[in-house]
């Protein structure tokens, strides 16, 4: 299917390197989010009612279309004032399942060609241990999670679509109801600046990873995690302090640039806007990290270039 | 002529044990080189350290280049093919076309078509799914298409039966060697390659003990099957070897006269493997 999309068309060793990294992590960067965008489609078309009621009220059971039908001007007001905010949460299963691709992507990045041996291939090509790396890095801290953003714009349009069909019979207007709240050019904007936030301040942990993964025998999880543990541990019980976990965590929730008060109610989710996500890089831990990320990253192209089998 | 490889006092240490003890070498431009030697002897170490994939003591330039440095660099020049380094299992024959085609200058993708277009190698499938023999060839076919000047080998046909073998070193010698172009290759099949050698380089423990030209080599060296009544004659004129088999005995010398060779029996041309194995037990 990519065949034709894909050429890479003379010497571009770059774009040669990025095109490898595609191919290799395909099952990353496109099946994993297609697949979740294809169940949760599956999953949404099973609620509408095709299949018979689906919907549980209070030990009764509706369809979407008389939910829809049933509610109260209230209701519909505060649909309509949080429809992006739905729409956002709805794109969740598809950023975790693509945050799970992004950690193991990163841990087999410089193990599975050790493994396989394909290492003295890659290494008698004329490109750069750093080039390589780099290109690794690029496809774990953006590729990936940019295609899983495609698919999550599809996502919202489909339930916006779904959303339309579930007003037709109702005295409700999909216009009114959906479409004219929606700004998907904003909600779309805002998802490609929280990736790059994201990726930017988990950047110190994907490079810990890739550091994990170049100097491996056998399991880079296992080599990732344990000194983690081992020195939290360490912490704990000398200093009885946490820094470590801390860090870890602060970076790995990307900074907590999300901003979700997940109560269970609408009105205490309020993701962030896209300002408000790129003012996080005003926090000295946001550069602390990248710090850290910088020397993790150096160490792990001296080591590749050593490493060659 | 001008050298492409010169070592200088390389030297090669993992821990306590000594893979390359100060080696001295000179490769020159337009030459097949052979690099015999036990497992374990330090040939593939020395191959790793001209190829720039791991660090070493003393001098050595590469065409140029100080390979561990300037690896990326210097790989413009120079192609590998190892048994050990395969193509990777999951890209398909025309993406690892596509992307020797993107890293490599001098690819010459019709060139590679063309090689392959004489095999049965399907263009769409990935390498897990090509025969030993398959990756091979392919391999061969990608690095034959780029305009290198070095080529090396290091058991390049191990595990290919002999067809295969036989058709690998011709198509090397018909399509990819020419005065311009040096080919260093290890081998434990040294018989085979034995006639396409100019040059060859023996090493034990880490030290080079014999480096010649294949020329120097038939004249400096002989066998002699000697009439059985002058045997005891032969065993006079200090032979390196004597070695009897099934009822035969024959003799290895260096630098003895022929034509006093000729009067005791039939003098024929030595070896490799013959030479290897004398100066293997030499010492």
């Amino acid at each position: 299917m990519s065949a034709p999309l894909l050429r890479i068309n003379g010497y571009h060793p770059f774009k040669a390197l990025m095109f490898r990294e595609y191919w290799e992590n395909r099952r990353a960067v496109l099946t994993t989010p297609l697949v979740i965008t294809a169940l949760s489609m599956v999953v949404i078309i099973i609620s509408m009612g095709i299949f018979g009621r689906s919907i549980h009220i209070n030990g009764e059971t509706f369809t979407l279309q008389q939910v829809i039908a049933n509610m109260s001007m209230q209701d519909a007001q505060s649909l309509k004032d949080n429809v992006n905010h739905l729409l956002l949460a709805s794109s969740a299963p598809i950023m975790i399942g693509v945050w799970f691709s992004m950690i193991f992507t990163a841990l087999g990045s410089l193990y599975d060609e050790r493994k396989d041996n394909s290492i003295l291939f890659w290494k008698s090509m004329p490109v750069s241990d750093s080039q390589t790396i780099l290109s690794k890095l690029l496809t774990v801290t953006l590729v990936i999670p940019l295609v899983a953003i495609g698919f999550t714009f599809i996502f919202q349009i489909f339930l916006l679509i779904v959303g339309t069909f579930a007003t037709i019979g109702t005295d409700y207007s999909a216009w009114d109801l959906l479409w004219s709240s929606t700004n998907l050019p904003a909600m779309l904007l805002r998802e490609v600046v929280y990736v790059i936030m994201y990726s930017l301040w988990a950047l110190p942990v994907l490079a810990w990873l890739m550091l994990a993964s170049v100097v491996a025998k056998r399991s880079p999880l296992l080599l990732a995690g344990i000194p983690v543990v081992l020195f939290a541990l360490f912490e704990a019980l000398f200093f009885h302090t946490r820094y470590l976990i801390d860090f870890i965590g602060k970076h790995l929730s990307g900074g907590r640039i999300q901003g979700m008060g997940m109560g269970g109610d609408f009105n205490h989710f309020s993701p962030r806007g896209p300002l408000e996500i790129l003012q996080s890089a005003t926090q000295p831990a946001f550069w602390l990290g990248l710090a850290v990320a910088v020397i993790l990253l150096y160490i792990t192209v001296q080591l590749r270039k050593r490493s060659s089998l | 002529m001008s050298n492409i490889i010169t070592a200088h006092n390389l030297g090669k240490s993992y821990g306590s044990f000594q893979a390359l003890n100060n080696i001295n070498l000179n490769i020159q431009k337009g030459q097949i080189v052979g690099i015999i030697g036990a497992n374990g002897a330090g040939k593939t170490t020395l191959l790793n350290s001209i190829l720039g994939l791991c660090s070493y003591d003393g001098d050595l330039n590469v065409l140029g280049f100080d390979p561990y440095n300037q690896r990326d660099e210097m790989m413009k020049k120079i192609c590998f093919i190892s048994d050990v380094a395969t193509l990777p299992k999951w890209i398909r024959v025309c993406e690892a076309i596509d992307f020797v085609e993107g890293v490599h200058k001098s690819f010459d993708r019709q060139k590679a078509l063309g090689f392959l277009a004489g095999t049965n190698i399907p263009l769409d499938k990935k390498i897990r799914h090509l025969s030993k023999g398959m990756i091979v060839q392919l391999h061969l076919a990608l690095i034959m298409s780029i305009d290198a000047r070095i080529l090396v080998l290091d058991e390049p046909t191990l595990g290919l039966d002999i067809i295969y073998r036989k058709k690998f070193y011709r198509q090397l010698l018909e399509d990819f060697f020419d005065e311009d172009r040096t080919i260093l290759v290890t081998t434990h099949q040294v018989d085979e390659i034995e006639n396409i050698l100019s040059e060859v380089i023996f090493i034990r423990e880490g030290n080079i003990i014999l480096s010649a030209n294949m020329d120097d080599i038939v004249d400096q060296w002989m066998v002699l099957n000697p009439a059985t009544e002058n045997i005891d004659a032969a065993r006079m004129m200090a032979p390196v070897s004597e070695q009897t088999m099934l009822g035969r005995t024959s003799f290895i010398f260096k630098d003895q006269s022929r034509d006093r060779l000729a009067q005791l029996g039939e003098v024929s041309r030595v070896s490799l493997s013959d030479l290897f194995v004398t100066l293997m037990e030499g010492d």
